[in-house]
């Protein structure tokens, strides 16, 4: 009976730790099922919207939502910086505001929970990576990073 | 046929010893897991490496199981460790729920959406960067700790 009792509970475990690694495939799929033509129309709708740019300052190094003709990345080129450092969510909430990002007081947030960031790196790759994850549009992450500095 | 008794101890024991053995792996599984994922930026992210602390005083106390209370203490602990996990659970879903007008799927559409709508999105992993099951990996090593503790020796020993 107690063999069994233990059997049972190790069957139970093993059910557990299936389930943990399924949601972890399961959150992969969908990460990468983003619909090609939502981002397209996004891209689009924010072309008719806003005026054009002169272009920015962004990374070829930035991640696959990144470009350099990206109309909010544009926008945001005459921004003032804010140290992604030491500003606080405020006035980083402020900055991301006047650079027309949408949801700014919440970019904020994550702009502030994953410092520190490394101060020879003005591309914030790091930032980069973590905004990432949340399936941002088309160029959102560049104009975040280009109302952001570290250098002192 | 049935097991002599001399048999049937000699195969819990055997048992029991496999259910350490899978305690301990899930726990350092876990460990590695976390570390791979930088889970510490913030303070509820660290809350997990707290769980697997405790984790690996448990499994000690049951494999060093020197009478009941031992084992009674290695028990509670699995069960604490058993609710930070459905904790993390939450705040993995509640992560997803705060990050669902980021996503540009839903940036626009999020806040007209009934709540009950939102939190399946959440929930479902449909939204948001947290694995919403990943925190029950501490509950599996709670659970094979608790297991391995059943029908233990020593808690009839004086």
């Amino acid at each position: 009976m107690r063999i069994r009792s233990i059997a049972a509970a190790a069957g139970l475990s093993s059910l557990l730790l299936l389930a943990a690694c399924g949601d972890d495939d399961d959150a992969t799929a969908t990460a990468t099922a983003v619909p090609a033509t939502s981002a397209a129309t996004k891209a689009a709708e924010a072309t008719a919207t806003k005026p054009a740019g002169t272009g920015t300052a962004a990374s070829p190094a930035a991640s696959a939502s990144a470009s350099t003709s990206s109309p909010t990345a544009a926008a945001t080129s005459a921004v003032k910086k804010v140290n992604a450092n030491t500003a606080s969510e405020a006035e980083v909430a402020a900055a991301l505001q006047a650079a027309g990002i949408s949801n700014a007081a919440r970019w904020a947030k994550e702009v502030v929970e994953y410092r520190p960031y490394p101060a020879n790196d003005p591309n914030l790759p790091k930032l980069r990576s973590e905004l990432a994850k949340y399936n941002p549009g088309p160029g959102v992450v560049d104009a975040i990073v280009a109302t952001l500095t570290v250098t002192p | 046929m049935t097991a002599s008794p001399g048999a049937a101890t000699a195969n819990e024991a055997l048992l029991r010893r496999a259910l350490f053995a899978l305690a301990a792996l899930s726990i350092a599984a876990t460990a590695v897991e976390l570390a791979a994922e930088r889970h510490w930026e913030t303070f509820v992210q660290r809350i997990p490496w707290f769980a697997l602390l405790l984790a690996a005083v448990a499994l000690l106390l049951a494999v060093t199981a020197s009478g009941p209370g031992a084992i009674r203490a290695a028990r509670l602990l699995a069960a604490a460790i058993a609710a930070f996990a459905l904790i993390g659970v939450y705040k993995h879903v509640e992560a997803n729920h705060e990050s669902g007008p980021l996503d540009f799927r839903y940036s626009a559409t999020w806040d007209s959406m009934s709540a009950a709508s939102r939190w399946w999105k959440s929930a479902s992993g449909a939204v948001g960067p947290s694995p919403v099951i990943a925190p029950l990996a501490l509950a599996n090593s709670a659970a094979l700790i608790a297991a391995a503790t059943l029908g233990h020796p020593a808690v009839n020993r004086r």
